[in-house]
């Protein structure tokens, strides 16, 4: 369980880690940058367990992997309902899975939620209003399940497809 | 029956349904996504590398402004030395070094470390935006996986009128498609409007693929037979009319906000930036020069001209637009570079302050201060604009 962080349609990386502030590799350095100039207040009360719930489109713009590293160093979950292609592909690779919804979300920002990956539902615990999450793809899964991709590289040797 | 990304894809890959596997030309990278790909690619188990196909450029921050920046560039050159990797620092802006120096061919597959990777489509090239995991697997293996995108097609017609150029043209099917509605697609352009544009003048269309999240783009060119099966089927299909088109400003904070420049016309403004990977071409230089010509900028705007690359810039030198800009009032920067557009140096904005930029995206905070402003728009508006200090419409000046 976990508290919801919800944001609108077309959330660019620029919003999730501003240009200038991705000069360090540093993931802890970094963290402290995240929704900086848009929710200042996200990095010092996001807990790891959170959920960031965004509309269509999120991660869109620059392909900086450093948007994906912060969301990662927060440790919340992501569920959209569709994400930049660049940025999703970032978040499997890192082994952060961009969960996807068909409908616009119901749940409402600051509200507990209740994750349930098998299921694959997430429960607004304040109005009860409850997601259905889509399927993985099985090759994402694949990916994400060695632990990103450089580790699914490692064990695989090469792309099975 | 194939579009045209779908037979380069699937003639540089192997394919399950839509999941390919696809072979890797060239790997581009720059200062910004290359650390964290070598930070990836040191965890391979072994350290195999495609070294002939990659592609390193400085850019993004050159030279570095700050400490930490410096210390990654040193990292990259150490990087580069022990594989005996290429690099270029200080020749120009990726994108349009790539074209430059010949590496984008038709029939190509590219990925790219940036997200307008996509722009090489303007040479026949599937272009791939990609993060730095995605460059470190491509550096391990020449290749990477995809779904193959299905496309939207762009037809453009007719004569373009004074004052409008191909930037006006990549706002309007920006606004047209938004900034979502090429998720998972590829765009293909097409039309009698392109017939005659070099791939310099095609990159702001090319480029700003982009900004509808697009996953590539290319342009259909019939002398290298890349075009579509007849009666092929398209996800969706677009048509952009230039002979009424008006010079077009993507207003803040999206690049699909955009309006004619006669509806904004006469805001105050602060910064113009004439350059970036979209419009820092000498085509871009010339059409600056031209309404510069002669003319003073006003003094209380910041104006910024940076070539796209040392080429550029020399070719500008040579026929005297350099000078023209000079004395004009604005400020020439090299070394080439991103500079301003990704508000790290060479001009970033401050609260309040409000910039005309050539460049493509507008998000806030994008050129630095979330409570900066910044319009997106042709270097013909932008050099219209830095003579008056308003947002100004060029055809008056040409």
């Amino acid at each position: 369980m976990g508290h919801a962080w919800v944001f609108g349609d077309n959330v660019s990386t620029d919003y999730i880690i501003p240009g200038r502030f991705n000069i360090t590799s540093d993931p802890k350095e970094l963290r402290k940058y995240a929704f900086n100039y848009a929710r200042p207040e996200f990095v010092e009360q996001v807990k790891p367990g959170d959920v960031v719930i965004g509309g269509k489109n999120f991660g869109c713009g620059s392909s900086r992997e450093h948007a994906a590293i912060v969301l990662r160093e927060c440790g919340v979950y992501l569920v959209a309902n569709s994400y930049g292609w660049i940025f999703r592909r970032n978040c499997i690779n890192l082994g952060v899975l961009p969960l996807e919804m068909a409908e616009k979300s119901q749940i409402r920002d600051g509200d507990l939620v209740e994750l349930d990956m098998t299921k694959l539902l997430l429960k607004d615990v304040i109005t009860g209003s409850i997601q259905r999450l889509n399927p993985v793809p099985q090759f994402v899964l694949d990916i994400y399940r060695s632990g990103g991709l450089v580790e699914y590289l490692n064990k695989a040797k090469t792309y099975s497809v | 029956m194939s579009t045209v990304v779908e037979k380069i894809l699937t003639k540089k890959g192997r394919a399950q349904g839509r999941l390919a596997v696809v072979d890797i030309d060239y790997i581009m990278s720059h200062d910004t996504t290359t650390p964290l790909a070598i930070d990836a690619f040191d965890k391979f188990a072994d350290h195999m590398i495609h070294k002939d196909k990659i592609v390193i450029v400085f850019d993004h921050m050159v030279p570095p402004s700050y400490p930490d920046a410096a210390f990654n560039q040193r990292y990259m050159k150490e990087f580069c030395r022990k594989y005996g990797i290429r690099f270029f620092e200080g020749y120009g802006i990726c994108h349009t070094l790539m074209l430059e120096k010949g590496f984008v061919k038709p029939w190509g597959v590219i990925v790219g470390g940036d997200s307008h990777t996509p722009v090489y489509g303007v040479a026949g090239a599937v272009g791939l935006g990609m993060g730095s995991t995605d460059i470190a697997a491509a550096w391990r293996t020449g290749q990477t996986w995809l779904e193959i995108p299905e496309s939207i097609k762009i037809e453009i017609t007719g004569r373009m009128p004074k004052g409008v150029t191909s930037k006006d043209i990549a706002l309007a099917y920006v606004k047209e498609i938004t900034l979502s509605g090429g998720q998972e697609k590829a765009l293909e352009f097409c039309g009698d409007a392109l017939k005659g544009m070099d791939v310099y003048e095609k990159m702001p269309i090319g480029i700003m693929a982009a900004e509808c999240t697009a996953v590539t783009e290319v342009f259909q060119d019939e002398s290298n037979d890349l075009i579509p099966d007849k009666g092929v089927s398209y996800f969706d299909e677009v048509s952009i009319q230039v002979d009424g088109l008006e010079p077009l400003i993507a207003c803040p904070h999206s690049p699909d906000n955009v309006k004619t420049v006669s509806e904004v016309e006469g805001r105050d403004v602060n910064q113009v930036f004439i350059g970036s990977c979209t419009n820092g071409t000498i085509h871009d230089l010339r059409t600056a020069a031209r309404i510069l010509k002669g003319r003073k900028t006003n003094p209380y705007v910041r104006t910024l001209v940076l070539p796209a690359t040392i080429e550029i810039y020399r070719q500008a030198l040579r026929e005297g637009l350099i000078d023209t800009i000079l004395e004009s009032g604005a400020m020439v920067c090299t070394p080439p570079g991103c500079g301003p557009c990704i508000g790290r140096h060479q001009g970033v904005l401050g609260d309040y302050d409000v910039c005309v930029s050539t460049s493509n995206r507008n998000y806030q905070g994008r050129m630095g201060s979330p409570k900066g402003e910044v319009y997106i728009s042709s270097p013909a508006t932008a050099a219209a604009t830095a003579l008056e200090g308003k947002i100004a419409d060029p055809r008056r000046y040409l």
